[in-house]
């Protein structure tokens, strides 16, 4: 054999070697280069892209226990039930341990409000350096939000504050516990912890929406900048715009609220939010039969709205038609009282 | 050579890997954070008030009590101010309520001051020599002036904790007048607790006749620990009951009988605001009645006491959200030129001040939002308020003082800023705008802000404002628009006469000028807690010629008057026919 001839098998016995070793190592660096991006994602909340990345990594290592976890809990902090218990029964069927299932269905029934959070809480408070607790907290916090229990919200989220979150967590807590606040009327602290929220994730959107809804009426021109750089992402568009329209029309541009409105409109014909906001525009406008017509629409679908009541009662009034708008105001005085009467403050006692 | 090429292509190749992990490493180029407030509409230019109080020889401030630390619900309202001509020599003097202290859960008085305006100004105090020391020296709100018994002369009514004082306006015997305490003998002085007070003629007798606001059951046996942010703070006014309103018939002979009940007034309004002036045009006067936490109340006048309260029939009870606000003061003008007067309300911190457009036929809309004043947010707390033409462009402004009630406010500041808000067109109607940088220094500082009155102290033709405040002195601003913001604009001051004296709340003035028709309104109370002077002012812009002025004499005829003098005050005398 010539020289040449054995230095070219000694290439490509070098290639192949390669080859082989790339062949064997791939998968460990590929499943490890998933995780990578998979921990990246989650730990940014980025849950939508990191459930994208999780059933990717699915597919090529549909025996990955921990990833099939990790996807369960993940579409149910998306509220993605469906995908939630597809993952969780494969992972039971695939020998996920028991207590690890019922724990995650116990947090899903927590977070929707289904069962009561106060046991979750006080084991929250007992243990808290166990590794679980974070993700009990924040479906309680949400479970407690979901059944109209402000201050219990804002007592458990508080005790996730307390355990030092950093980053893309914290700032999601943050926004919860804003919306624990506003619930409960404390809009100064809602609006800190908004303000908060977003200084620790500057692409925290729901943070921006909340404090932008929050600010419509406190200080609508912060309100209005906040809603126009969200309608730079593709963050719930419709209700941004909505949002828009309503921060324009405390600042008393109503010709571009009103266009704004009728554009959603256009989209949504059925949203009894957009058609509210646009027969109190043209009330504030003078169009009054505009505004008839589009009330009328509305209380024949929901004849008990109070939002389209109290605008029915102006559009009334600002019409000559007195004994209607007394009746109207009338209805209103009972739904209010019957509103008073189902007001869930029984639910917050201990 | 071939080792050094290799050797720095391995080089670049690890340099351009490194780049490229860099480069996919660094995070996602993020928008910036929005929590930057949007720009401020802070506008340069000369400013419009000067403040001149060091000038004046004014020195004066109302005490609520706050140093006994006991932060009772008494303690947050505050005091008012007059602006009248108590001595008859053409010149506005200024009476201030003393308020008080609570010093050992003990309520006691003190003394409001009257200041005579002595010209160029200055002021003396004659507070002594009027015998006002010992007359106003209890826990004292409120100021209202009229001339009760319609000799000419003003008197004031005094309002407070537990008591309402009448003081006549009588000669001294020396040439000068002074007043004279006559609650007793004129039978008004049963309250309980006394806020704004209105005069009016309701009856068309010619008599002003009285509203006095009350506010709530508060007392130190009613007196519960409220902590809103953990510490011990004044408490709501939701906490306590609120108590009726009186209403008084002047009965021409020096009393009044109590028409409460006649006139079946509402028991439910925390009333701190009232003003009273034609609303629809029938030459009666209407009432509109401020309530803090409960619906505001618009008493329609039917005749002889006969009262309709159609607050929210009329749409003028609560907010566009059909809910009551925390309402303070109050004041009406025809800010968009339609002719009828629209009600504006001062409210509490998370409510917008209302304002309500009348569409006329007791209808009114609450117009807030469209015009525009929406956009200074809803951290104030709205006290004294005035409609007036400041920089006499011919469109009424509007002045808000502001400040909180609580000490420790979530989200807001005990002191605030005063609020100018110019009347402008935006959008094809009249809208309000805030002038940060025109206002004058005093309305860059944060202040407390209660009783506020409009009057042309200088008789310079520019209305002044004299502010009062809590437990910080009171100050006086000169409008110095004539040299600024409203240089080269016109102005017409009429000083209206009724016959005999007789009362003209409810009187409507309609002045012609380069084709638009220009109206204002006589009122009774308005603002908060005091009483701005009745002089009559229209703005004219540029225009130095007026058409005629239309005088709708209240319970009277209509009269119009030619040949009025700009830039100089006109009387107008009922029945003359001319000016004087």
């Amino acid at each position: 054999m010539s020289r040449r001839s054995i230095r070219f098998l000694a290439v490509l016995a070098t290639v192949g070697l390669i080859a082989v070793f790339a062949f064997v190592a791939y998968p460990y660096y590929w499943r490890s280069q998933s995780w990578n991006e998979i921990r990246t994602a989650l730990d940014n909340r980025e849950l939508k892209s990191g459930l994208e990345l999780l059933e990717r990594h699915l597919e090529y290592a549909s025996d990955d226990l921990d990833a099939r976890l990790a996807a369960a809990q993940t579409a149910r902090r998306l509220d993605d039930f469906a995908t939630a218990d597809r993952h969780l029964k494969r992972f039971e069927a695939d020998g996920g341990p028991r207590d690890v299932v019922i724990l995650e269905k116990t947090l899903r029934q927590s977070q929707i409000g289904a069962i009561d959070g106060r046991a979750a809480l006080r084991f929250c408070k007992e243990y808290p350096e166990n590794p679980i607790v974070p993700f009990m907290l924040e479906a309680v916090t949400r479970g407690f939000l979901a059944t109209v229990q402000p201050s219990r919200a804002e007592e458990a989220v508080s005790l996730w504050l307390d355990r030092k979150p950093t980053g893309a967590e914290r700032s999601y807590a943050l926004f919860l516990k804003g919306l624990a606040c506003e619930r409960q009327g404390k809009v100064p602290a809602a609006i800190e912890s908004y303000r908060e929220s977003i200084s620790l994730k500057s692409d925290a959107h729901e943070s921006w929406f909340a404090l932008g809804q929050i600010l419509t009426r406190e200080s609508p021109g912060e309100a209005k900048t906040l809603f126009e750089k969200l309608q730079q992402t593709d963050y719930r568009p419709f209700e941004v715009k909505l949002g828009l329209a309503r921060s324009l029309r405390q600042l008393g541009e109503l010709d571009r609220a009103v266009e704004l409105l009728e554009e959603l409109n256009r989209l949504q014909p059925d949203s009894v939010a957009v058609m509210v906001e646009l027969a109190r525009v043209e009330l504030d406008r003078g169009r009054l039969e505009y505004a008839e017509s589009m009330l009328k629409n509305i209380l024949g679908r929901v004849p008990n709205d109070r939002d389209a009541l109290v605008q029915w009662s102006r559009c009334l009034r600002s019409l000559g038609r007195d004994a209607e708008s007394q009746a109207v105001l009338e209805q209103l005085r009972k739904l209010d009282e019957e509103l008073f009467r189902q007001q869930p403050t029984g639910s917050e006692k201990p | 050579m071939k080792s050094k090429f290799w050797f720095l292509v391995v080089i670049g190749i690890f340099v351009i890997a490194i780049g490229a992990g860099v480069w996919l490493t660094l995070p996602q180029n993020h928008d910036a954070s929005p929590i930057a407030p949007p720009a401020s509409e802070e506008l340069d230019g000369p400013a419009l008030f000067e403040d001149v109080t060091s000038r004046t020889g004014i020195d004066f401030a109302y005490r609520n009590g706050e140093e006994a630390n006991l932060t009772t619900i008494l303690e947050s309202l505050g005091g008012g101010v007059a602006a009248f001509d108590y001595d008859g020599d053409d010149l506005i003097d200024l009476f201030f309520t003393g308020g008080g202290s609570l010093t050992d859960k003990m309520i006691r008085g003190r003394p409001g001051k009257l200041y005579k305006n002595l010209g160029g100004w200055m002021f003396q105090d004659v507070t002594d020599q009027t015998g006002l020391t010992s007359a106003t020296n209890f826990y004292s709100h409120g100021v209202a002036v009229a001339d009760f018994d319609c000799d000419g002369y003003r008197d004031l009514l005094v309002t407070g904790w537990k008591r309402v004082v009448l003081l006549h306006n009588i000669p001294n015997g020396s040439g000068g007048r002074t007043f004279e305490d006559v609650t007793s003998k004129a039978g008004i002085g049963e309250a309980q607790w006394a806020t704004s007070a209105a005069w009016g003629d309701l009856d068309g007798d010619g008599f002003p006749d009285l509203y006095v606001c009350q506010y709530v059951d508060w007392s130190f046996e009613n007196d519960p620990v409220c902590a809103t942010t953990g510490i011990r703070d004044v408490c709501a006014p939701q906490r306590f009951k609120p108590i009726r309103h009186l209403l008084y018939r002047n009965k021409r002979d020096g009393t009044f009988e109590n028409v409460t009940d006649q006139a079946s007034l509402r028991p439910d309004g925390k009333g701190l605001g009232v003003v009273m002036l034609d609303l629809d045009a029938d030459r009666k006067p209407e009432i509109y009645v401020a309530n803090d936490a409960s619906n505001n109340f618009l008493y329609r006048n039917l005749d002889g006491f006969r009262l309709e309260e159609r607050g929210s029939l009329s749409g003028v009870a609560t907010d566009d959200s059909g809910l009551y606000n925390g309402s303070m003061g109050v004041d009406a003008a025809d800010f968009d030129g339609s002719g009828r007067p629209s009600l504006f309300v001062t409210n509490f911190q998370g409510e917008i001040h209302a304002l309500y457009l009348n569409l006329g036929s007791h209808r009114f809309r609450h117009h807030s939002q469209a015009a525009g004043l929406g956009r200074f947010g809803r951290s104030y707390v709205g006290f004294g308020t005035a409609f007036t033409d400041f920089d006499g462009d011919g469109w009424e402004d509007l002045v808000v003082m502001n400040g909180h009630v609580l000490r420790y406010p979530a989200g807001s500041t005990y002191r605030q800023l005063p609020i100018f808000l110019h009347n402008e067109r935006h959008e094809g109607r009249r809208q309000f705008r805030q002038l940060p940088g025109r206002g004058g220094a005093y309305f860059r500082s944060d202040h407390v802000g209660r009783g506020l009155a409009v009057a042309d102290l200088d008789q310079d033709g520019w209305p002044d404002l004299i502010v009062s405040h809590q437990n910080d002195p009171v100050t006086i601003l000169r409008n110095v628009a004539g040299d600024t913001l409203g240089a080269g604009n016109h102005r017409l001051m009429i000083s209206l006469h009724g016959k005999n004296h007789r009362d003209l709340v409810g009187t409507t003035l309609s002045l012609e000028v380069d084709g638009r028709i220009l109206t204002r309104f006589v009122k009774g109370g308005g603002s908060y807690l005091s009483q701005s002077d009745h002089h009559i002012d229209f703005g004219l812009g540029r225009v130095d010629h007026v058409g005629p002025l239309t005088v709708s004499w209240s319970y009277g005829r209509t009269e119009v008057f030619s040949n009025l003098k700009v830039d100089q005050d006109n009387e107008i005398l009922e029945g003359s026919g001319k000016p004087q």
